[in-house]
């Protein structure tokens, strides 16, 4: 996933459709916006850009799993099998990007990619309604794909990159 | 304290020895309705979608409610063929769902009455309440004419009950969308051009080259179709400038962003009229071929140079030839926006004019990437007897403001004072779909006024703060419950959109269709009312305009081509603007002949006194006004608004982020409730800034009272536009109180 921070106005849209898209209860998110501020009037930056599950290469939160629960599939994107899940909140410690929380069902949740939805040919909610389409969603291994093509062009970060997890979320910048 | 007749009621307090007479709801769609047959559907499949337009805000963007087996709403969807949202909807249109699920809503008809010397609600039966407004109505028409009733409307169901208004003799209908909102640059923007700005506005955002907002926070407010086309411009490699003493959203997406100091536009815009015309960089053709009075526009901004404009603005000279030639550079395909809530300082029609001038000196007006001329289809009228003449209405009311081109809610209300002088005695009002006591400002005014009515109805699906001024309080359903009129946008393309309940109505509440509906045929106007369901008219409108309720149940979207011509303005041919004069008016005659100055003038406005900082309020991006604030969806998102304090102020003050203030203003008014502090660099040392529409008063509003402070109850000072009387609300102070005023007092 890429997100293009300098066309995001921080509404939260993406938090909205997330929740409804996937049942998330009122009170909780999978993802979230975040506003950084520097500078001191009128010299000022802002930075606007919606956060979740990073979707690691390197997953603390599946090596801490006890049970098994958290999991990454082959196409990198890490899931938790609720069923499995002991609710014991190692993976909530573990990731460095606090995108875990314990759901009041008493299993850890967090952002899918809409695993669900990817499987029907359809993009991820949030990418889906973006109003300001600043979310691209795709194939990081095709060098063809978009999302590899705005980090070929772009500037970009990725979050924590010291923790050494290998974040599939890109911010443009 | 002197009791009032109209005391305020908390719709908490209902029930206190109150009749419960409610009946079941009435199935008002009949047997083999439309709504049956989705239900019977729902259960083959596992969503069913049904169209609709969002009622959240006015941008009204098409879409389509999800509903699953249970017939439960799980979400709504943007649709595609929409140019009003792309298939994308804003978080409010996505939180939509959170509207019809809100547990707060308002259930059944409500009366006041007293028991025991106290004034409370009581539960009514649709049919009491109903019975009760037709003859209170009934009464006032026989004794005063149909006139002295008022409607105060917002939205869709002001649609419906403006018809109800008109077929019983009542033109004194207002709403706060103009006065209190768009209306100085509707005003500004027409004397210049000779039309409306209009809504959605027809800015070529997407293919600009140069977007210049002026106190305007596109992406703060969540005007969808132009967020997205400023992210298009964005992607576009576009300029934005953005004028704004707060470093808005919008101002940290700017190449330029100018931190101005308030109240002071006007002199800024003359400055940027000076140099375009003094480095002879304006549309020379253009002005030449469309425009009238530039000679006198030259000379009047002759002296108004960036140094000058520097001494009242604080912006740098270099930046305001720097500024002025980047949208030379891009001129056409630059936009001077004219914003939308442009009630400021009471010269807001003269601001809304100098933003038209510069838009007519870089040729931007018709021109691709500048203004588009916008189109529209009719939808035929249904068949309906012709409207009786009433003898005075919002016209005669607003006289006194020439140019008035809408009713003045703040105008109306005063009617409803009674005085010696007073030759238009309003004495009902009805209140729909909005929320007054935090749309209008001067609550003392709006207070005596609604005591001094003998009858008050509010319409809304909420028990939001004005419900509980009302005598009869009636419970509408949501958007995503009724049918209501096809949207007709005005846009690139004509377009129309299907608004189709995807579930009944919850609890006992009913679409304000059949609410105008009902009172009409009490009141004996039956005849405009000529259908059982609403659903007939849309049939027979859709029918005339080569569709069918069937294929528009589809599709909810259907754009008709253009007929009006190009987009934009033929080069090659000739053109007649719908002014006076046929001609662009730089000069304005109109103005001159009514006693206004018929070019913009830089008017200093009120500076706040020692220790107080100016009051500015503007949008978040998840709320509309006031009526989301309870939504649980959109709460869970924004639960309070903050007030914005400069570093310096916090310093000075001793605040820190996170601590619970108040506000008191320059009339000593104390704000209800208290607002946390947020100390950022955003906002300027000379004033403070919150998220409008926080603060309820209404305990129902379980999630939503007493979060966060009403900004409105703190705006007593009102500078009138004298052109078309709208409501200036940005010249009020406020001091910052850190010690609870309101302890040892009840609220």
């Amino acid at each position: 996933m890429v997100i293009d921070t300098l066309k995001c106005v921080g509404c939260s849209d993406c938090v909205v459709a997330c929740q409804t898209e996937n049942d998330v209860p009122i009170g909780y998110c999978r993802d979230w916006i975040t506003e950084t501020v520097n500078g001191a009037y009128p010299s000022i930056e802002l930075e606007l850009k919606s956060e979740r599950c990073n979707h690691c290469e390197n997953a603390p939160c599946v090596r801490c799993c006890p049970t098994g629960a958290s999991h990454q599939l082959d196409n990198g994107i890490v899931l938790v099998t609720g069923d499995e899940c002991i609710g014991c909140g190692a993976c909530i410690e573990s990731c460095p990007y606090d995108a875990r929380y314990q759901h009041p069902d008493g299993y850890v949740d967090k952002c899918t990619f809409c695993h669900h939805r990817l499987e029907k040919g359809q993009l991820p909610a949030c990418v889906s309604v973006c109003p300001t389409k600043c979310m691209y969603f795709g194939d990081l291994d095709n060098p063809n794909s978009e999302v590899s093509q705005l980090l070929k062009n772009r500037k970009y970060k990725t979050l924590a990159p010291e923790a050494g997890t290998k974040p599939k979320v890109y911010y443009l910048i | 304290m002197t009791t009032s007749r109209r005391k305020f009621i908390k719709i908490s307090a209902l029930g206190l020895g109150g009749v419960a007479t409610t009946t079941g709801a009435i199935n008002m769609f009949g047997a083999n309705s439309y709504l049956d047959s989705l239900v019977k559907e729902n259960v083959a499949k596992t969503f069913k979608r049904t169209p609709t337009y969002c009622e959240v805000c006015f941008w009204k963007c098409a879409a389509w409610t999800y509903t699953d087996e249970e017939g439960s709403i799980k979400k709504i969807i943007g649709n595609e063929n929409d140019s009003h949202c792309y298939g994308r909807l804003c978080p409010r249109g996505t939180g939509g769902v959170g509207m019809y699920n809100d547990e707060d809503r308002l259930k059944t008809p409500l009366i006041r009455t007293t028991v025991d010397g106290e004034q409370t609600f009581r539960e009514a039966s649709w049919d009491e309440a109903l019975d009760l407004i037709a003859s209170k109505f009934h009464t006032i028409k026989e004794a005063h004419g149909a006139e002295a009733i008022a409607l105060l409307k917002h939205g869709a169901p002001g649609k419906h009950l403006e018809h109800l208004y008109q077929a019983f003799g009542s033109d004194t209908i207002a709403e706060p969308a103009y006065a209190q909102c768009r209306g100085p640059r509707e005003t500004g923007f027409s004397l210049t051009f000779g039309s409306w700005v209009g809504s959605p506005e027809p800015t070529d955002i997407r293919d600009t080259k140069c977007l210049v907002l002026i106190g305007s926070h596109i992406g703060e407010n969540m005007h969808n179709s132009q967020v997205q086309e400023m992210s298009d411009a964005i992607d576009n490699g576009a300029t934005i400038i953005t004028v704004d003493p707060r470093f808005s959203t919008a101002a940290s997406k700017s190449k330029f962003w100018l931190p101005i100091k308030p109240a002071t536009d006007i002199a800024l815009m003359l400055a940027w009229m000076h140099v375009l015309i003094e480095e002879e960089i304006y549309d020379k053709e253009y002005i030449a071929k469309y425009a009238k009075g530039f000679n006198e526009l030259r000379d009047h901004v002759s002296e108004f140079t960036p140094e000058w404009a520097y001494g009242v603005t604080g912006i740098k000279p270099n930046e305001i030839r720097e500024t002025a030639r980047t949208m030379a550079n891009a001129s056409p395909s630059v936009i001077i926006h004219p914003g939308r809530h442009v009630v400021w300082y009471g010269d807001d029609s003269q601001r809304a004019r100098a933003m038209a001038i510069l838009n007519a000196l870089l040729g931007s007006w018709g021109r691709r990437g500048g203004f588009y001329f916008k189109e529209s289809i009719k939808v035929p009228e249904f068949p309906s007897p012709e409207y009786p003449h009433p003898k005075w209405g919002w016209k005669e009311i607003g006289a006194k403001y020439p140019l008035a081109q809408m009713g003045i809610t703040t105008e109306v209300m005063k009617c409803a004072i009674p005085s010696d002088d007073n030759k238009y005695p309003v004495k009902a009002v009805m209140v729909a779909g909005t929320n007054i006591t935090k749309s209008i400002p001067n609550k003392k005014l709006l207070e005596e006024a609604m005591d001094a009515l003998d009858f008050m109805v509010v319409v809304d699906t909420m028990p939001m703060d004005v419900t509980g001024y009302a005598d009869v309080v009636l419970p509408e359903c949501t958007y995503l419950e009724r049918y209501d009129e096809i949207r007709s946008a005005t846009n690139r393309e004509p377009s129309i959109a299907l608004r189709v309940p995807a579930v009944p109505p919850k609890y006992d509440s009913k679409p304000a269709w059949w609410i105008a509906k009902e009172i009409g045929e009490r009141m004996g106007v039956g005849a405009y009312f000529n259908y059982s369901d609403y659903k007939e008219v849309i049939e027979w409108q859709l029918k005339k305009m080569g569709t069918s309720l069937e294929e528009m149940e589809k599709i909810g979207v259907k754009n008709f081509p253009r007929k009006s011509g190009s987009l934009y303005l033929d080069e090659n041919g000739s053109y007649e603007f719908p002014t006076q004069s046929g001609k662009i008016e730089l000069y304005s005659n109109e103005l001159k002949s009514l006693g206004f100055d018929p070019l913009p003038k830089y008017t200093k406005h009120p500076e706040p006194p020692q220790g107080f900082y100016r009051l500015n309020y503007g949008r978040a991006p998840m709320h509309t006004f006031s009526r989301t604030a309870n939504n649980p969806n959109l709460n869970d998102l924004k639960k309070e608004n903050d007030l914005w304090v400069n570093p310096k102020v916090a310093r000075i003050l001793g605040l820190k982020t996170g601590q619970a203030v108040w506000l008191k203003n320059q009339d000593d008014i104390i704000s209800s409730f208290s607002i946390k502090v947020r100390v950022t660099e955003r906002v300027r040392w000379d004033s403070v800034y919150m998220v409008h529409g926080f603060g309820h008063k209404e305990k129902k509003l379980s999630r939503a009272f007493g979060k966060g402070i009403n900004d409105t109850e703190l705006i007593t000072s009102v500078a009138i536009d004298p052109i078309m009387g709208g409501t200036g609300m940005r010249g009020n102070f406020v001091e910052i109180i850190t010690k609870n005023p309101h302890k040892n007092i009840e609220i």
